[in-house]
C-alpha cells in the first residue's frame, strides 16, 4: 500500500502546475489565426495522385534508372560479342606504324646477329626479322598469311601478370581476333606470359593473321589492363 | 467530406483543446515558443490527416499526434546538440522559461526534477498525475499497453523523488 501512497505524494502540486501554466488568449487565438491561414493556402486544391499513377510513375522511374545504369556494361558487352568500336574509324586517320627495334643475340652456332622487332623499344614488341648483325630484315605481314610473331615485354612483375590478349583493329575500325589457337580458329587471348627472353622480362609465343590489308592496330592486353598498343601495315601480297 | 466542414470542425477543437495540448507539450519540452509551434502543428496535421481519424475519442487523437510532434522535436533538438557540443563544446543555457515564473517554490521543484528524468517516465507522469488522463486513454495516446503505463508510472515516480533528493530539494526517508 505505501507504493500507492507514494503514488499520490505529489497530486496536489500537479493540479496546481496545471492550473497555472496557461496559453494566453492572445496567443491562443493568434495561433488559431495562423492555422486557419496554412489551411486555406494549402489543401483545397490539393491534388490526389491516384496510386496506379503513382505505381506506373515509380516503374518508369526506376527502369530509366537501371537503364542509365547498365548501358556501360551493355555496351562493353555488345563490344565483347561483335568486336566492334564505332569510333575507332575517327582515330584511325592518326594512325602511324610503330617503328622497328632490334634485339642483339647469339645464334646456336655462336654467331652474333639480332632479332627485328616491332613495338616500342623496353616496352613490348614483336619479333618480324632476324640476320646477322647488321644485315637483318624486316620480314612483311601479309593478309590471310598466319604466320608464328614471338612477343617480347618489359615491364614489373605486377604489370606483366595475366592472360596475353590481343585486340586488332582494322582501319574500319572493326575489332577483329587476330591471334590463332590450337584448331586454327581465331582467339581473344592466350594464357599467361612466359619467362625472360632475349633480354625482355616476359615472353608469350603466338599465331597471328590478318584478313585484311592496310593499317591494323593491335591493342594488348595483360589480365584486364590495356597494357599497349602497336601498329602494323598488313600488305595485300 | 467537405474541405470547410472539416476546418469548421478542426476550429472547434481548437477552442475545446489548444490549452490542454499546449499545457501537455509544455511539460515535456518546456519551451513557450516551441510548444506554440508545435500546438500549431498538431492542428495543422490534424486538418491534413482528418481522414484518419476513426471516429475514436478526439482528445486522445490529437494527443497522440502532439506527442508524436513533441518526440519528433525531443529527437531533432538533441541531435543538434550533440552536433554543437562536439563542435564548441558549449553548453546549451538552459534559461528558466518565462511560464514557470507563476508556479511557487515546491511546484518548481517538482518541475524542474520532471524536466530532469528520463523521457518516458516524464511523458506517463504529464499524462497521468497532471492531465489526469486514465490509464486506458494514456495507453492509447502512448502506445503502450496497461502494464507498461502502470510500471513506467511508480518507476517514474521513484525517479522523480530520487531527483528531488539529487537536487536537495529532499531528504531521503528512511
Amino acid at each position: 500500500m505505501k507504493q500507492f501512497e507514494e503514488m499520490n505524494e505529489y497530486d496536489r502540486e500537479f493540479k496546481s502546475m496545471n492550473n497555472k501554466i496557461n496559453l494566453a488568449q492572445k496567443e491562443q487565438e493568434d495561433i488559431l489565426y495562423q492555422i486557419n491561414n496554412k489551411i486555406g493556402r494549402k489543401s483545397p486544391t490539393r491534388r490526389q495522385v491516384s496510386p496506379i499513377w503513382k505505381y506506373y510513375l515509380t516503374l518508369t522511374v526506376t527502369s530509366l534508372i537501371i537503364i542509365i545504369l547498365s548501358l556501360p556494361l551493355l555496351t562493353n558487352i555488345i563490344q565483347d560479342r561483335t568486336g566492334n568500336l564505332n569510333n575507332e574509324s575517327i582515330h584511325q586517320q592518326n594512325w602511324e606504324v610503330s617503328p622497328t627495334f632490334k634485339l642483339p643475340v647469339t645464334f646456336g652456332d655462336g654467331t652474333k646477329g639480332e632479332y627485328v622487332l616491332v613495338g616500342k623499344e623496353e616496352k613490348l614488341g614483336f619479333l618480324v626479322g632476324s640476320g646477322k648483325e647488321g644485315e637483318a630484315a624486316v620480314q612483311p605481314i601479309v593478309k590471310g598469311k598466319a604466320n608464328k610473331y614471338m612477343w617480347h615485354f618489359w615491364g614489373s612483375e605486377e604489370e606483366l601478370n595475366g592472360d596475353f590478349k590481343v585486340v586488332g583493329i582494322n582501319e574500319t575500325g572493326e575489332r577483329e581476333k587476330v591471334l590463332l589457337g590450337n584448331n586454327e580458329e581465331t582467339v581473344w587471348n592466350y594464357g599467361e606470359l612466359g619467362g625472360s627472353n632475349n633480354g625482355a622480362d616476359k615472353h608469350i609465343p603466338s599465331s597471328m593473321v590478318f584478313p585484311t590489308s592496310g593499317l591494323w592496330k593491335l591493342e594488348v592486353y595483360i589480365g584486364d589492363k590495356m597494357f599497349d598498343e602497336v601498329i602494323v601495315h598488313v600488305q595485300e601480297n | 467530406m467537405d474541405q470547410d466542414i472539416i476546418k469548421q470542425r478542426v476550429n472547434d477543437w481548437y477552442h475545446t483543446y489548444s490549452n490542454d495540448i499546449y499545457k501537455y507539450v509544455f511539460f515535456m519540452i518546456g519551451e513557450h515558443d516551441q510548444a506554440k509551434d508545435i500546438l500549431q502543428d498538431t492542428f495543422l496535421r490534424a486538418y491534413h490527416n482528418f481522414e484518419s481519424f476513426q471516429g475514436e475519442k478526439v482528445k486522445n487523437w490529437l494527443f497522440r499526434i502532439a506527442r508524436n510532434l513533441t518526440i519528433d522535436y525531443i529527437r531533432k533538438k538533441k541531435t543538434i546538440a550533440c552536433l554543437i557540443d562536439s563542435i564548441s563544446s558549449s553548453k546549451v543555457t538552459n534559461k528558466t522559461p518565462e511560464q514557470t515564473i507563476v508556479l511557487n517554490e515546491t511546484e518548481r521543484e517538482l518541475y524542474d526534477a520532471l524536466r530532469k528524468i528520463k523521457r518516458s517516465y516524464r511523458e506517463v507522469i504529464v499524462l497521468r498525475k497532471i492531465k489526469e488522463f486514465s490509464v486506458s486513454e494514456s495507453c492509447h495516446i502512448l502506445g503502450w499497453n496497461e502494464n507498461k503505463v502502470k510500471v513506467n508510472l511508480h518507476r517514474g515516480m521513484k525517479a522523480l523523488r530520487k531527483q528531488l533528493v539529487k537536487e536537495g530539494y529532499r531528504h531521503e526517508t528512511i
